[in-house]
């Protein structure tokens, strides 16, 4: 077993707001909790964690990957629930229904771009410094999602 | 929706989105401990072999943890299952695209490849024990039995249909194939290259014992060769020869001495393009053949059961079940997301050939891509500069902006086209600032603030827009020198540095770039910082010394009249050394570069690639005594060479009118970039 040390503690604190709002971009309200604990607790858990000199974008980069864990797990449940009926559940908050079935047709990737460029304001090269990939990548997922969203908005 | 309401949109959609997050939770006071998880590679000059000290220590310590989640039985043949979910939520080092694992396992065969960065793993062969596999190019699996040896071929169709299992006509058992000890290891596949021939590659299979003999001057590796003929369905039982050297293709002897590492070899891979892996009794790891050098040493070779290799990767089978893919390039190790099972893995491929790095290739000026449009479509730009635009499908925009909207002095940021994931073709170059593109559906960003005309501008001398689309982030800032000009390129983007004839020039490591302009007296540094250059040398007749700028940091070498100048940080200039001409180097006794071939040194003091005559092209690494790269264009005359971050340059001139081509070749893969109409380049 191992514990918190103070540090991590105090760069979770510091980090927690963004994170959860960059969760719910990603998987949506009801998941994101347990997305940031997760991909939390496994970047303090992994054992190059002491190593790691950027751990803001290491956190980042942690709760991505539960997302896309969570997605390939939803994406089994999709497929077993679809044999019952299960009535849809009345949206609490249209608006944030919408944005996030919007979002939904993004991949994890493009989500996490979309979020980034237009909550944080990051220029495609921060987005890249951030989720560690190249900056063409990151203006071309975010081209196509802006493409996407695009055709979604078109047809509202 | 224009571009900005588009962006209210989204932004707006975002908000939303955001607006219902939850509070953030508590983490528990208590966490579980954590697993073992992969130190991110150095990817810095990591490139060198000595980045494989990362892999080595896995290779040969305790830290390797394999998990055994594929047992699932929901996975059947032809399907597919994440194996990265073994440390979900962990930050791991995405899966390699473009590698192909093959994993042969009592549950059969699987294979390992790349889907967003995550190892996937699809099963291929189920419910029969397999001891070895390896795929061909064509994605036919060979395979091995485990219960009666029987050696079979796998066909497979597309992915996701069911994988068809096709006994072979006529199989051959290790029996029929009279093995010395009925215990063959796959080691070694190659295309045929007799084209009258039916044979579509040979298959050779390596015994596990007796592997070698002692020979003068070397040794001999016992193997036996089958042959797959044209229809895919037979491999005949052709043996070639057992216990023979040099017909394999390959020798480690050197004279009437062995090679050092080679001495009592325990284990050969090779792939079909003559790179071999030979591990040593000792653990040394050394590879030859069209590569070579030291690659590790492993502390207890023994466990060591299997390996492989093809092209920068290697596999690694241990006896305790574990197995790890390894880039030697970067020394990145990679868990395979499954267990041996007494089986054995391979590396391969993914499925398409185009994986693999070709050259890309730059087509001049006024060789046009694709059929050209008949009509062209004006466009006028007016300020303020849109950010993007869109032409509709398959026509030809000429785009027209009705002010000069960049200068060069001062410079402002540049940022680089984007073409919405897809290649645009740059046509012609107009007159003003007009250029005309021809892309279906193409956006591309540009405004006053980002100075990306002066790209376009660029590119319309590069003659392209795509390769420089495509420019692989891990490159390193290249200066290209023509008649047009002169530009710093990366994937990032373009800095013009001046318009007009530059005969000589020189891109220092910390970004100036000293040059002379043909118009120009003086030889002139440009500054980075201050966008600006001014003169430095009222001299015209130097020579850019590149094989010894970058050794001296900061500075830099240049000579006139044969005599060696430095020119330091303090804009101060002296005499340094005796007259000299271009500079021979030796390396090991042996001649790298003669007056009249150019050579330079990287950075590090490391690597050296060396210009012969005949056309040869040598990159050597001085303290592993290996010779990394070999190319020979004898068509060409190389008038200069350059290397940096695992880069280097190749500056040619044909024969002929033909165009001056550089060539930027990533050393490690082989990958390159081809600039044409470029009359010299230098790296940082």
């Amino acid at each position: 077993m191992m514990t918190f040390v103070d540090d991590d503690a105090a760069l979770y604190r510091r980090h927690a707001d963004e994170l959860i709002r960059y969760a719910t971009a990603l998987v949506g309200p009801s998941d994101a909790s347990d997305v940031v604990t997760d991909g939390v607790l496994a970047a303090f858990g992994s054992v190059g964690w002491p190593l790691v000199e950027h751990r803001r974008a290491y956190l980042y980069r942690a709760v991505l990957n539960r997302a896309l864990a969570v997605r390939r797990s939803d994406e089994r449940r999709q497929r077993r629930e679809r044999a019952v009926a299960v009535p849809p559940m009345s949206p609490a908050h249209e608006s944030s229904v919408d944005a996030h079935r919007a979002l939904s047709s993004l991949s994890p990737q493009q989500r996490a771009v979309v979020y980034l460029t237009y909550w944080d304001d990051l220029t495609p090269q921060q987005v890249a410094d951030l989720l560690s990939v190249g900056e063409g990548t990151v203006r071309k997922q975010l081209a196509r999602a802006r493409e996407q969203l695009r055709r979604i908005l078109d047809e509202r | 929706m224009n571009a900005d309401e588009l962006d209210d949109r989204i932004r707006s959609l975002v908000h939303d989105a955001v607006a219902a997050a939850p509070a953030a939770p508590d983490l528990p006071a208590v966490m579980p401990s954590g697993m073992p998880v992969i130190a991110p590679p150095n990817r810095g000059r990591g490139w060198v072999w000595a980045g494989i000290g990362i892999a080595a220590s896995v290779i040969a310590g305790a830290v390797l943890v394999m998990t055994n989640r594929n047992d699932d039985p929901s996975i059947v043949a032809g399907s597919t299952s994440s194996g990265a979910s073994t440390t979900a939520g962990e930050p791991q080092l995405p899966w390699p695209d473009g590698v192909a694992v093959i994993v042969a396992s009592e549950r059969g065969i699987e294979k390992v490849t790349a889907e967003n960065g995550q190892a996937v793993v699809t099963r291929l062969l189920d419910g029969v024990s397999v001891d070895r596999a390896f795929e061909l190019e064509d994605g036919t699996i060979i395979y091995q039995t485990s219960a009666d040896g029987v050696i079979e071929a796998l066909r497979l169709g597309q992915r996701g249909q069911e994988p068809a299992n096709e006994s072979l006509a006529n199989d051959v058992t290790l029996e029929d194939a009279d093995a010395p000890d009925g215990n063959l290891r796959l080691v070694y596949r190659s295309a045929s290259d007799d084209p009258s021939s039916a044979t579509q590659v040979n298959v050779w299979f390596q015994p596990n014992a007796p592997l070698s003999t002692q020979a003068p001057g070397g040794f001999g590796v016992g193997y036996h060769r089958f042959t797959i003929v044209d229809d895919s369905s037979v491999i005949a039982s052709t043996i070639d020869d057992t216990g023979q050297r040099s017909t394999f293709g390959f020798s480690f002897g050197d004279g009437e001495q062995i090679a050092p590492g080679f001495e009592q070899p325990i284990m050969v891979a090779g792939d079909g393009a003559g790179t071999y892996l030979v591990l040593g009794k000792d653990g040394r790891l050394d590879m030859t053949g069209t590569r070579s050098g030291h690659i590790t040493t492993i502390d207890d070779p023994s466990p060591v059961i299997d390996m492989d290799v093809r092209g920068q990767w290697m596999t690694v089978h241990k006896g305790d079940g574990s197995m790890m893919l390894i880039d030697m390039v970067t020394g990145a190790p990679y868990q395979l997301p499954v267990s041996g099972g007494g089986g054995n893995i391979s590396v391969s491929r993914r499925d398409r050939v185009d994986t693999q790095p070709v050259p890309t290739t730059v087509p001049s000026p006024s060789t046009s891509l694709e059929p050209g449009p008949t009509t062209t479509t004006p466009v006028t730009v007016a300020e303020p500069f849109p950010n993007c635009l869109t032409v509709s499908s398959d026509v030809a925009a000429d785009v027209q902006f009705d002010s000069e909207f960049y200068s060069f002095d001062p410079p402002v940021p540049e940022a680089p086209i984007e073409v919405a994931g897809r290649p645009a073709v740059l046509t012609t170059y107009g007159t003003g600032f007009g250029v005309i593109f021809r892309q279906p559906d193409w956006c591309t960003e540009y405004g006053i603030t980002t100075n990306t005309m002066s790209r376009a501008d660029f590119l319309a001398w590069l003659g392209t827009l795509n390769v420089v689309e495509n420019l692989p982030a891990t490159m390193p800032p290249v200066l290209l020198r023509s008649t047009y000009g002169l530009s710093i390129v990366s994937a990032a983007g373009t800095k013009v540095i001046i318009r007009g004839a530059v005969d000589q020039s020189l891109l220092l490591a910390d970004g100036r770039v000293v040059y002379h302009a043909v118009d120009l007296a003086d030889v002139q540094m440009w500054d980075p910082a201050t966008g600006r250059s001014e003169p430095i040398w009222a001299a015209v007749d130097w020579i850019a010394e590149p094989m010894l700028h970058d050794a001296f940091g900061t500075s830099f070498v240049f000579s006139v009249n044969d005599q060696l100048y430095s020119y330091d940080t303090d804009r101060t200039w002296r005499l340094t050394g005796p007259p000299t001409q271009r500079i021979s180097v030796f390396g090991d006794g042996e001649l790298l570069a003669t007056p009249d071939a150019p050579a330079a040194m990287d950075p590090t003091g490391e690597l050296q690639v060396s210009a012969l005559p005949g056309g040869e092209v040598v990159v050597l690494r001085f303290a592993a005594e290996a010779i990394l790269y070999r190319s020979v264009n004898s068509d060409s005359m190389v008038t200069d060479v350059d290397i940096a971050d695992g880069w280097m340059i190749v500056s040619e001139a044909p024969p002929g009118d033909s165009l001056p081509v550089v060539r930027m070749v990533e050393i490690a893969t082989g990958r390159e970039l081809i600039f044409r109409g470029v009359d010299g380049a230098h790296l940082g």
